[in-house]
């Protein structure tokens, strides 16, 4: 069973074409690359799977279970959460808060317990606390915690990302251009967060620019152009494709 | 507890005794009674504004709200004799089914939609009250409403004495904001005061925006339609225009000025501006004005609200301090 | 419904249509340019028809001048209230322009009541006599307001399209960040969308303030009939607003003559409402994220 079906998805907003027939499967346990020229479609496709805009046309299946026409929130029950291109926090609460609002979906919340505070919500609470301490040991912001999310320099604000999206205990996790902005040290650090994810069990789909990053971490990769698929394979076979050399000519790829 | 907590329940405690016993510091002066009523049910209709904002909206239909409680527990005394104890369920309940019914349309509009989507809802209520004059009495409202007597403990109770209706009305508003304080400071004011900062993000972790939108709504208005009931029995005369749009723009002015981020704004500025409103109540037009003038100058100069000013002084006198 | 009940009401409903469309393009641009909500539009109507009345009426100077007039105080009036109070708010949450502009209104109103007095004034025409127009009486007063309010409408079409201004403002409408990355200079075509769309709406309570009555507190409910334009029109459109103010002048004049003002007005609520439930964005507008 793949993970991850998207089946013939189109998507079309007014007279553009954003994606057009476009079919990829992810497998359980993959790293596997969105790569392409910028407006290829990449961002579109997460918007799709993640739910935040309404497919078009076609099928997305996550665990053979239908996603596409669902809303965002009933996707990430599902277990399918990501990030985004852009720095998307919630800028007013602290490092800790942040991570303790992603873990929402297990925090046991109810309303009735929230407002009552007894002591299984005060139980579950401390859990919830204890979690998002875990998780943001793991992504290494643990010095961070009181920070207020505004304040955080750029790679670590990516980080918290992505740890707020691990809170919701993904099955798979769409990352957008995680290393974006970074210098080496901090893709270094990023390239091996990347991977623990991987080893915790969670399977990972990238949409990157560097192609460094993209070649070192990836199983698999497909590569988009003007909303199709141009290629698909191993990053072996996608560096000896012509047709992604023509895609790429002229652009600034960090091919190494 | 940090120094800034314990400061904040000094603050709390001082204000709850000093409403307490203001019946008996004021000599049982029936003027500053009829003021202290008018503030509670202007904390109370604040204060569950407030809520709906920490969603990230502002309701203009809010006072319409308040309308629908008022006439619910007006209408279920002068034509079945039910006396307040009964009306005020029965207004919360009736002013929340009606919120619950128009959320869920009212909820799929965004930002500025939003508002003026409430600002309509506001204005049909208000127009509903005036249409039908055989039901609501039309634009000459409703009148001797009468209010409640209660019999505790062998003793009888008149709430058409202020002191009597005073304690009421600070009693319901003290449990309202009590209420949405609890909900402020549990997961469920995380959740509203993320989808406020980013909505998106928050439908991506799982949070059914949505709903909540649906029950934050649903709750306040419960509460607006509480306090309406208990302002229609304690003035035993309504009509369309004590819940018209000025009456919400008031509210708003309340929050605005009180502060918006934490529950002591809407308090404070309730407070603060129901007694600068009487005391400028003879002045004609200069009051409605001044408003104006208070609302701008707080935007632009303190903004943040009143409720920044002790957080301010105690770090000017630090900074005094450390020199 | 007779022929000539009917030419009435539809020529009274372009009239007012004309008339709404202008306070409504003025608010349009307004928020297309800015994003903010000018709660405080009406009062700029209202205080350009008592600028014209006491123009024309309490010092007798010529009426077409006053209209012209009353334009560029309001022009400048706009444009101050824009630099001085809503500039320091760009980029902050709706909330506080808002704000400003409730405390405008406040104080314009308010104080309009205190200066102006409560009394209900009027504007007595300059042109007199009519024609009829298959059956119905149409006056000449009305015809030339319909005109003129055509006319201004087609020339500030003219303005956007034609005109760097006007090009100016729309790609600031379209996209801020990029405008300013083309050299244009935002901050000033801010101030001038402002007291251009605060202009229009004085001209339009000239224009109204003739043809009905006028009192200090008459700012409001064109707020409101601008505001129900310009949504139903869509935010920042301004064919959307010359359609959504026809669409108004025509159900206010077919329903309150046919049944009355009060259910016109419910009316008008209720179709915005269905509108913004089908039609988020509005008929012609945008999708706003």
């Amino acid at each position: 069973m793949q993970l991850l079906t998207i089946d013939r998805l189109t998507m079309q907003f007014g007279g553009l074409i954003a994606i057009k027939e476009l079919s990829l499967t992810v497998a359980e346990g993959e790293i596997h690359g969105v790569i392409g020229p910028n407006g290829a479609g990449k961002t579109t496709l997460f918007n799709a799977i993640s739910g935040r805009h309404r497919v078009t046309k076609g099928r997305i299946l996550f665990k053979d279970h239908v996603i596409s026409g669902l809303k965002p929130h009933a996707i990430v029950s599902q277990g399918l959460a990501r990030t985004f291109q852009h720095v998307t926090l919630f800028k007013n609460f602290d490092v800790l808060k942040n991570v303790m609002v992603g873990c929402h979906l297990h925090s046991g919340y109810s309303y009735w317990g929230a407002f009552l505070n007894n002591a299984r919500t005060r139980q579950a609470e401390a859990d919830n606390e204890r979690r998002a301490r875990d998780i943001l040991a793991f992504v290494g912001l643990s010095e961070a915690l009181h920070e207020p999310a505004a304040s955080l320099p750029h790679g670590h604000q990516r980080a918290l990302g992505i740890a707020i999206a691990l809170a919701s205990e993904p099955h798979l996790l769409m990352l957008d251009e995680p290393c974006a902005g970074m210098n080496s040290d901090e893709t270094r650090t990023m390239i091996d967060l990347i991977e623990r994810i991987r080893q915790g069990g969670t399977s990972i789909m990238l949409i990157e620019h560097d192609m460094k990053v993209v070649m070192q971490l990836c199983d698999r990769i497909t590569v988009l152009n003007f909303g199709t698929k141009i290629a698909e394979g191993t990053p072996d076979e996608i560096l000896k494709n012509p047709l992604v050399h023509e895609a790429y000519l002229g652009t600034n790829s960090n091919v190494a | 507890m940090t120094s800034d907590q314990r400061f904040t329940t000094l603050a709390w405690l001082a204000t709850l005794l000093a409403a307490l016993l203001l019946p008996v510091l004021s000599g049982f002066d029936r003027y500053i009674l009829h003021v202290a009523i008018t503030i509670t049910l202007n904390v109370a209709l604040a204060t569950s504004l407030w809520l709906i904002w920490t969603l990230g909206f502002i309701s203009f239909a809010h006072a319409g709200f308040m309308g629908i409680g008022a006439y619910a527990s007006a209408l279920l005394f002068t034509k079945l004799g039910w006396p307040l104890w009964a009306g005020m369920w029965f207004g919360a309940l009736i002013a929340g089914a009606i919120a619950l019914f128009i959320s869920l349309p009212l909820m799929r509009t965004r930002a500025v939609y939003f508002f003026m989507a409430s600002w309509a809802v506001g204005e049909v209520i208000k127009r509903v009250f005036a249409y039908y004059r055989d039901f609501f009495g039309g634009w000459d409202g409703i009148f001797n409403i009468a209010p409640p007597k209660l019999l505790l403990f062998g003793l009888e109770i008149d709430f058409a004495s202020r002191v009597a209706y005073y304690y009421l009305a600070l009693i319901l508003c003290a449990l309202i904001v009590l209420a949405i304080a609890r909900l402020n400071g549990s997961r469920t004011g995380m959740i509203y005061w993320s989808i406020h900062q980013n909505e998106t993000l928050a439908q991506h972790i799982g949070i059914d925006v949505f709903r909540h939108k649906v029950i934050c709504f649903t709750v306040a208005c419960i509460f607006a339609g509480l306090t309406g009931a208990l302002y229609a029995h304690y003035h035993t005369y309504i009509n369309p225009k004590s819940f018209d749009i000025w009456k919400s723009e008031f509210a708003l002015v309340h929050i605005i000025v009180g502060g918006l981020s934490s529950i002591g704004g809407p308090v404070i500025g309730a407070v603060s501006l129901t007694i600068v409103d009487e005391l400028l109540r003879a002045t004609g037009y200069f009051r409605v004005i001044f408003f104006g003038v208070v609302l701008i100058a707080t935007v632009l100069l303190l903004p943040g609200g009143l409720e920044t000013i002790p957080g301010r002084l105690r770090r000017l006198i630090r900074s005094g301090e450390r020199r | 419904m007779s022929l000539d009940e009917f030419v009435q009401m539809s020529l009274t409903g372009v009239n007012l249509g004309l008339m709404y469309a202008l306070i409504a393009i003025g608010l349009t641009l307004i928020f297309g340019v800015m994003r903010i909500i000018q709660y405080a539009h009406g009062e700029l109507f209202m205080l350009g028809a008592f600028f014209l009345y006491y123009w024309f009426v309490e010092w007798g100077l010529p009426y077409w001048l006053g209209v012209a007039a009353s334009a560029v105080v309001i022009f400048v009036v706009g444009a101050l209230l824009q630099v001085l109070l809503f500039r320091p708010l760009m980029g902050q949450s709706i909330l506080y322009p808002l704000a400003v502009s409730m405390g405008l209104i406040f104080i314009i109103s308010s104080g309009g009541l205190l200066v102006f007095g409560t009394t209900v004034k009027g504007i007595p025409s300059v042109v007199s006599g009519g024609t009829m127009v298959l059956g119905a009486f149409y006056s000449y007063e009305r015809m030339v307001i319909s005109l003129f309010s055509a006319g201004l409408i087609v020339s500030l079409w003219f303005v956007l399209q034609k005109t760097t201004i006007g090009m100016a403002m729309r790609a600031v409408s379209e996209d801020p960040e990029v405008s300013a990355l083309q050299g244009i200079r935002t901050r000033r075509i801010h101030w001038i969308a402002f007291g251009m769309g605060s202009a229009l709406a004085a001209v339009a309570g000239c224009l109204m303030g003739t043809l009905l009555s006028i009192v200090p507190t008459m700012g409001f409910l064109a707020t409101i009939k601008a505001f129900m334009i310009v949504i139903m029109g869509g935010l920042g459109s301004v064919p959307g607003a010359l359609v959504g103010g026809m669409i108004l002048g025509f159900i206010d004049s077919f329903v309150t003559t046919l049944v009355s003002a009060d259910v016109a007005y419910i009316m008008s609520f209720v179709v915005i409402f269905l509108i913004l439930v089908f039609r988020p964005s509005g008929l012609f507008g945008q999708q706003w994220d």
